[in-house]
């Protein structure tokens, strides 16, 4: 299983710097900007909320299929021990072009990429009815994937390793800080800095692991979420994307060709038309309108297993992965006494 | 001044006049519900066309004789409208085609589900008017009645009008389609009356990938 793989790697972190171990990778959902808040007026919002959640789980998919990688997750909020973390924002999003600003940083705080990636579709990508496991601007992720890819590639088993430490007292800091502050120490330059690393026997930091272990398996069941999300909305994604493309497109085409459109401008034709573009636009937007409330609203519980409990987590994924940090930061309370 | 503009700035009149923001739904009025067509009371599509398209013939004529009488008369008139008139109707018809509407309605919101068409969605409090590449939208109360008014390209214009009839025995969703230029607005009214969704033996649904696509239930379920 990776997860036991990803504990061992950090086992053998500790063991010798020499190996090169695989890192895992956490995807935070992406800022939409919210530039309209949460309207339901607007499709454009919606359409956002949706990419928040929908692009970063393509960027995962092209990840795992790099291979370089140990696990991928989209995460509804940064995680504190992150070996690898993506953050973006999506600039552009309509069909015709999408502009995503992607930062990738270790839990170092290095910043591996930093910058903003472009892809534009053509008429051709659009001929066929949406397909949407070949997503139209697949080659932007590959790009991102391709630097992440490179940057990786530059870093020394012993830079690798030094990642996972610094992850692993990330999150043993973020769980008590007081046990584990002094094992990290922040540079002048922003840099975190493995100071020295505890016991391989201490039960403390075993606890740590465990519970850590614990959290890649709530993330991998969050995944699932993300997953049904990608195969439940993808098709409608993709005739949205194809409307909007011929939207953009086609009101371009007419500012251009003024002269032949005044030919039947005025026409109950040309009235007709622009109805029928109208109405089905808005139909689009309701599709997707229910689409996303019924996944904000309706995520399904997540029965999750840790130390000997079982809790039933309810609610948006976002609440569910909030709440997961509290029961195990309670966990570790009640087994540590700190 | 682009149209788009143009289509803006006469829409933010009747947007600020309706003070969604300040006193939304002063009336405490409720449409929630499902409410089904009722044809006895709805305007027919081709008697209101037909009408539209005598008055515009006989403008033409009237406005024919009198220029040939050496007469003067307003610019326009001349023109021949009655055929774009029978094409604005039977536009005003596919408009209203819905036979049931399902409405939620909450503080601040309401979406007017309509079969067979988008729904007419609006948020009290949301800054108006909207824009789009289509044109430029805009909704709120007026008084007891919740307007939505929808201005796209080349000038079209389409204004829908709820009201409640006493009792709310019966909901009246009056539509009104025009175009610049031409001087014949269409009103129809579509009547709904209230009923209760039972077990149907289909249930339909629209997706974009499979358009509307409708399933037995009921008794095979059973």
């Amino acid at each position: 299983m990776l997860v036991a793989w990803a504990l061992l790697g950090l086992a053998a972190s500790q063991a010798t710097a020499q190996q090169a171990p695989y890192l895992n990778v956490s995807l935070v959902v992406f800022d939409s900007g919210q530039a309209q808040g949460n309207s339901l007026y607007h499709a454009t919002a919606r359409v956002r909320s949706l990419e928040s959640k929908y692009l970063p789980y393509l960027l995962k998919r092209t990840l795992e299929d790099s291979g370089h990688w140990a696990n991928v997750w989209v995460l509804p909020a940064k995680d504190p021990g992150a070996e690898v973390t993506v953050v973006g924002k999506v600039m552009e999003s309509d069909g015709t072009q999408l502009k995503l600003a992607i930062r990738v940083q270790d839990a170092s705080n290095r910043i591996w990429l930093e910058q903003d990636y472009r892809a534009k579709a053509a008429a051709s990508d659009y001929q066929a009815a949406p397909e949407y496991l070949l997503d139209t601007f697949q080659s932007l992720y590959d790009q991102v994937a391709d630097d992440m890819a490179e940057a990786l590639s530059r870093l020394t088993p012993t830079e690798l390793n030094r990642i996972l430490d610094a992850a692993m007292l990330r999150y043993a800091v973020a769980l008590s800080p007081e046990s584990f502050t002094d094992y990290l120490s922040l540079g002048e330059d922003g840099l975190v800095n493995v100071l020295r690393l505890p016991a391989k026997d201490d039960p403390i930091y075993t606890r740590v692991q465990r519970l850590r272990e614990s959290e890649f398996l709530f993330a991998d069941s969050l995944n699932d979420h993300y997953e049904s999300l990608f195969h439940q909305v993808g098709e409608t994604y993709g005739w949205w994307r194809r409307y909007s493309y011929e939207l953009v497109v086609g009101n371009q085409a007419l500012g251009k060709k003024d002269q032949t459109r005044s030919a039947t401008k005025g026409t109950w034709y040309a009235m007709e038309r622009i109805y029928h573009s109208y109405r089905e636009a808005k139909m689009n937007e309701d599709a997707l309108r229910e689409l996303t409330s019924s996944f904000d609203q309706e995520t399904k519980p997540v029965v999750a297993r840790t130390a000997g409990k079982v809790v039933e987590l309810g609610g948006t994924a976002a609440f569910q992965y909030e709440e997961w940090r509290r029961i195990l930061r309670d966990i570790y309370r009640e087994n540590t006494g700190f | 001044m682009s149209s788009r503009l143009a289509i803006i700035l006469g829409l933010l009149p009747a947007a600020l006049a309706w003070g969604a923001a300040a006193d939304p739904n002063p009336y405490n009025i409720d449409f929630s519900g499902h409410w089904e067509l009722d044809y006895r009371l709805s305007d027919r599509a081709n008697d209101k066309t037909a009408r539209l398209r005598d008055q515009a013939r006989a403008d033409y004529e009237d406005a024919l004789l009198r220029a040939r009488a050496g007469f003067r008369v307003p610019r326009g008139s001349l023109a021949n409208n009655h055929e774009t008139v029978i094409g604005l109707g039977w536009l005003a018809e596919k408009i209203t085609q819905a036979t049931v509407l399902d409405i939620q309605q909450e503080e601040d919101h309401i979406v007017v589900g309509r079969n067979d068409d988008f729904a007419l969605v609006c948020e009290f409090n949301a800054p108006q008017p909207v824009s789009s590449p289509f044109g430029v939208e805009a909704c709120g109360w007026d008084k007891n009645q919740l307007t939505f008014q929808i201005n796209l390209a080349d000038g079209l214009r389409i204004h829908h009008r709820l009201s409640l009839g006493a009792g709310s025995k019966r909901l009246n969703l009056a539509t009104t389609v025009q175009v610049t230029g031409l001087p014949y607005p269409i009103t129809l009214n579509r009547v709904y009356m209230p009923y209760e969704p039972g077990e149907g033996l289909y249930h339909c649904e629209y997706s974009l990938a499979r358009k509307t696509t409708c399933s037995l239930v009921g008794k095979g379920k059973e």
